[in-house]
């Protein structure tokens, strides 16, 4: 498929699409938005790209790797659960920095740790399907 | 468990010398509980116990007895030798850091088996065991048999693990506790509950799988398949013992029943029989353990069956005795094997010169599998002979068949001594030569043993003697002797050894007799097994064929037809409400929204091409989204319109390669899919009118909306509720995620008709 305007434009938007979803994930505990959300946006922008590109230049291009984001959104996502065991708590209990603030986030946690291992998986998801689907 | 998986950096850290650096864990267990031998030794039991699901009963408790201390020693001794031997033998082999992976593992599940007081975890740990066991069977991975034995022992001993869960579930609602120790002083509970025999059955079942007993004895030689350090450890020393250790450990409840002795009795038997005689027909020196090894397992679990005092004793003995000269006696045939490249004990011969070591502790294993004093394995011989004669009824029969099996295991003996190092000159075109340090420690550690419990038959006395007593409380203190005098043991013990020599020189001077025996495939309980799994595999592949046709229209009418008929079934009970809504509660663009969708509906049925199918979809798509923003759901929304463009986005990708769009024109079809998706359309509307009915107001959302800021440090309540109060669920939702994104990739990758996807 061939449209220049797309083309074009996606290079452009890329940075934009990876800094909206970084955003949404981040402010997803307070406000609309979250990893799974973010996790879409993400890789709808590399989805456009493929669409113009190829799956397999988009994969060189930003070295990416949808099976290890897969990997490592499920292992922070986990790992967010065992780290409340180390200090006694149940697995999963949400645990917070409470003395920090950061802006657009909030407090520091563990289910922020979470949200990132979702907005990783989901985003490792998509793009897997996608980029088997251009390769078939 | 951990050190499991940290294994392969490891041993890619440490190359050859890992083997070595993993022996050292298990040596220290094995130090740890030397430590704890007098303290057992005098009755003291040590308890550890961590809670695990403390609102379903469910901790991990531990309890330290003679018999849990017994086999642990075994595990982690053997287990350390196992390992040291396993760095050496498996050097340039591929993938050995799996191999420590999936050992080490089974290790851990092991001894957590034995140390086990909570039925559920013990069980837990029971499957592990297979689990581990099925990676170690199937390690040569690339061989189609290995693959199909490491199969079968999987579906064997997980089979009975299904029995056992059964059997451990009503022995835990019929004892009313979760823990060993309290349902051991509960029989009488037990008894009254009316699960007894379906409880006692289900655990017998479970643990013949495990232990290889008649009909399950087939799955044990087929292991063999694994590389030998394995059939070492898992076959002999521990995993088949752990059906063995479990009877043993429930014996205290189930003694006594009648039906408990009589199945144990009469299987045992007959394993122990089977099992003896197919070892001598053997050629292959692991065959030959493997079967002797079915045949010793038959052995205990026959006196155990027994049940006396002194059975109990016999079978404690025997167990200690029976791991010493079995494990060396493997160890030694993976020495032979890997030296001069064959198992088969026709082609081998006068190897004493070249490997004197190897052949001493063969020797010395062997003479103890005889039951020759001064060995080890003749104090277990004289107790068994004790407890079978000591029988009330039945007496001879036991008796008869111990001898026969007696005879036997002479002969194997001496097929796995005599005609290896000794007998004919080998047919071998390589010189062998003495095996490495590494490999020798293991056989040689344990024939020394087995010299030095015969000969200081006090050492291994107090613990011993503490084991018989948790498997039969009460009986009478043990103390072992090699000397008994001359009574009916030993004469019988003579004239064993005499008869079983007259066997072996038969063996050996007929190999053709023996090789021209022949057992028809189809009275072997394995023929049963390959006849149920091929009739299974039938039927699957007839019912799929039929089912999944392949067109998704298909599936998806019988996924929606069947949801509407469920909905019917609960719905029936419930009137048609009543609408309370006039047309001034819409508000305009609502009735825009619905009416633009509903155009979109119609365009996308009556659509002539795809494309503008699925554009029109999208408008639906879109138009839902829009609603959920009117109803204040922003998050839902959100995602809504990301899906919409991605579906485009991926419809797109596979667009031109669909076939061509089909229109139904006949009526039938077209009345049918229209059929489904009134019906479907009709109950969605039914329902939600009927939830509308009920105040929405529920204590959830309070609870969410006023918990989510103080308890989770949020003000988006959808967010919280996904990370937070219900993160599990989407923990479990992610890990299907990740788990259809690979499926679809396989699928992808497969329909190239490449054999193998590049992961």
């Amino acid at each position: 498929m061939n449209s220049t305007i797309l083309s074009m434009g996606i290079r452009i938007l890329i940075p934009l699409f990876m800094l909206f979803s970084l955003y949404l994930l981040f402010r997803g505990h307070n406000a609309p938005g979250g990893g799974f959300v973010a996790g879409l946006v993400a890789s709808t922008g590399f989805a456009l790209y493929a669409i113009n590109y190829g799956a397999e230049r988009t994969r060189r291009r930003f070295s990416l790797n949808p099976l290890f984001l897969i990997a490592l959104g499920l292992l922070i996502a986990v790992l967010s659960g065992l780290i409340p065991l180390l200090v006694g708590e149940t697995f999963m209990k949400g645990l917070w920095m409470e003395e920090i603030t950061v802006p657009i986030m909030g407090k520091p946690g563990t289910p922020i740790l979470f949200d990132i291992g979702v907005y990783l998986l989901v985003a490792g998801t998509v793009m897997k399907i996608v980029f088997s689907l251009w390769e078939e | 468990m951990v050190l499991a998986g940290l294994a392969p950096f490891i041993h890619r850290a440490l190359g050859n010398k890992s083997g070595m650096f993993f022996a050292l864990f298990p040596a220290a267990a094995f130090v740890y509980f030397v430590k704890l031998v007098p303290e057992v030794s005098i009755g003291n039991t040590q308890q550890y116990i961590f809670d695990w699901v403390p609102s379903l009963g469910i901790s991990l408790s531990f309890n330290l007895d003679g018999l849990s201390l017994l086999f642990a020693l075994l595990i982690t001794g053997i287990g350390a030798l196992v390992l040291l031997y396993a760095g050496t033998y498996m050097k340039g082999k591929s993938q050995t850091d799996r191999f420590f992976v999936a050992l080490i593992l089974f290790m851990a599940s092991m001894l957590g088996l034995v140390l086990s007081d909570n039925l559920i975890s013990l069980f837990v740990f029971w499957e592990l065991t297979s689990f581990s066991s099925y990676f170690l069977i199937g390690f040569h991975h690339e061989d189609k048999d290995s693959r199909k034995s490491a199969l079968q022992a999987l579906l064997i001993t997980a089979g009975g693990g299904l029995a056992l869960l059964a059997g451990m579930i009503l022995l835990g609602i019929g004892g009313e506790s979760w823990t060993i120790t309290t349902l051991l002083e509960r029989g009488d509970v037990l008894a009254e509950s009316g699960f007894f025999n379906a409880a006692m059955l289900l655990i017998i079942i479970g643990c013949f799988t495990k232990s290889a007993q008649f009909p399950f004895h087939f799955w044990l030689p087929s292991a063999m398949a694994a590389p030998t350090p394995v059939s070492a450890y898992l076959h002999s020393a521990t995993m088949v013992k752990a059906g063995v250790y479990l009877l043993a450990r429930f014996s205290p409840i189930f003694n006594g029943a009648d039906g408990w002795h009589a199945i144990l009795l009469i299987f045992g038997g007959i394993t122990m029989l089977i099992g003896a005689i197919i070892a001598v027909m053997q050629t292959d020196l692991k065959k030959i353990l493997a079967y002797t090894t079915v045949s010793a397992l038959g052995l205990l679990v026959m006196l155990l069956g027994i049940g006396t005092g002194i059975a109990i004793k016999a079978a404690v003995i025997f167990i200690l005795a029976h791991a010493l000269y079995k494990g060396c006696l493997f160890l030694i045939a993976g020495i032979v094997d890997h030296e001069t490249g064959s198992r088969n004990i026709r082609k081998l011969g006068r190897l004493f010169k070249q490997m004197p070591v190897t052949a001493s502790a063969a020797i010395l294993a062997c003479v103890s599998m005889v039951g020759i004093p001064p060995l080890f394995g003749f104090i277990s011989k004289e107790y068994s002979y004790e407890a079978t004669l000591s029988m009330i009824v039945n007496s001879p029969l036991t008796t008869s068949a111990f001898f026969i099996t007696g005879v036997l295991f002479t002969a194997a003996a001496g097929m796995l001594s005599y005609m290896v190092f000794f007998g004919k000159r080998n047919r071998l075109r390589i010189t062998p030569h003495e095996a490495p340090p590494a490999l020798l420690a293991g056989p040689v550690v344990l024939a020394i043993l087995s010299l030095t419990f015969g000969l200081f038959s006090g050492l291994a006395n107090p613990l011993l003697d503490q084991a018989s007593q948790v498997v039969y409380p009460g009986n009478e203190p043990l103390s072992i002797q090699l000397w008994h005098g001359v009574n009916t043991e030993l004469i019988l013990s003579i004239v064993t050894l005499l008869a079983g020599l007259g066997a072996f020189t038969f063996v050996y001077m007929n190999p053709r007799l023996m090789s021209r025996i022949e057992v028809s495939e189809k009275i072997k309980p394995s023929y049963a097994y390959q006849q149920t799994m091929d009739t299974i595999a039938e039927l699957a592949r007839s019912v799929t064929q039929k089912v999944q046709n392949g067109y998704l229209r298909v599936y998806i009418s019988v996924m929606v037809g069947t949801f509407c008929i469920l909905a019917l079934i609960i719905l029936q009970d419930f009137g048609i409400p009543k609408i309370a809504v006039t047309w001034t509660d819409f508000r305009v663009y609502d009735i825009v929204i619905g009416v633009l969708m509903i155009i979109a509906c119609f365009y996308t049925v009556v659509a002539k091409s795809r494309l503008l199918a699925i554009a029109m979809l999208g408008v639906v798509g879109y138009g839902v989204a829009f609603v959920f923003i009117i109803f204040g759901a922003p998050d839902l929304a959100m995602t809504q319109i990301l899906i919409e463009t991605l579906t485009v986005v991926l419809f797109v990708l596979v667009l031109w390669k669909l076939p061509h769009y089909l229109i139904f024109d006949e009526g039938f079809i077209k009345f049918r899919y229209f059929l489904v998706s009134a019906l479907f359309g009709g109950i969605m509307t039914w329902i939600v009118m009927l939830v509308t009915q009920y105040p929405l107001d529920s204590h959830l959302k309070d609870f969410f909306a006023e918990n989510s800021y103080p308890l989770a440090m949020g003000r988006n309540v959808v967010n919280v509720i996904l990370v937070d109060f219900r993160s599990l669920d989407t923990l479990g939702e992610i890990v299907v995620l990740g788990i259809a994104a690979i499926g679809i990739y396989g699928l992808m990758k497969f329909n190239d008709g490449s054999e193998k996807a590049n992961l």
